[in-house]
């Protein structure tokens, strides 16, 4: 199942927006939006190692 | 496979920042053309503001407090020295947190995604976001 989970920090700092479940490059087409209207200056953008593995035709592993 | 992209939070405009100083308690005023804040003897100050929480819903003593949108939408929290002991840093972190949360909420529906909202046990709020993503 794909998701979006965004994390609101406390402090109101910060916010994580994570993609999960998607496929390729579909989840940064999700996420943008999100990131337009949450976040503002530099944006730290992560992949995960199993994101590699996947992009390079390798075995999915787990989700998180 | 998951992804993130992590950085620092703003205020996407006035609606979503009302709903959040709503959701602590307070009716604030919005003025499409920012207004000058009162103080506490109800004399007219130099700050402006487009959201305005009235110094009457603050305290007998207090002063106004506003959120001033620049040209550009980036929004400033003006707070008097005065009032900074009650609604300083952590209240205004509070403010944002609340107002993202308001605005992932509205692009959610806005998209037509579903959203659900969760409580933190340390504070953080989740939101959910699923549907034809």
């Amino acid at each position: 199942m794909r998701e979006i989970v965004i994390t609101f920090e406390e402090d109101g700092s910060a916010a994580k927006i994570e993609a999960v479940g998607f496929k390729g490059k579909g989840c940064h087409a999700a996420t943008k939006p999100y990131e337009q209207v949450l976040l503002v200056g530099a944006v730290e953008d992560v992949k995960k190692p199993e994101h590699y593995q996947t992009e390079q035709g390798g075995k999915l592993g787990a989700s998180r | 496979m998951s992804h993130y992209s992590r950085g620092a939070l703003k205020i996407d405009g006035p609606a979503c920042l009302i709903l959040a100083l709503e959701e602590l308690g307070f009716k604030p005023e919005y003025h499409e053309t920012a207004q000058n804040l009162r103080g506490y003897q109800g004399d007219i100050r130099p700050e402006v503001a487009n959201v305005i929480i009235p110094r009457a819903q603050i305290s007998s003593a207090a002063n106004d407090i506003g959120f001033y949108f620049a040209p550009g939408g980036e929004c400033e929290a003006i707070i008097s020295d005065f009032d900074s002991h009650r609604h300083g840093a952590a209240w205004v972190g509070k403010v944002k947190q609340l107002s993202g949360v308001h605005s992932a909420l509205a692009k959610a529906k806005a998209l037509g995604h579903r959203a659900q909202r969760v409580a933190g046990e340390a504070g953080q709020i989740f939101v959910r976001v699923s549907g034809s993503l």
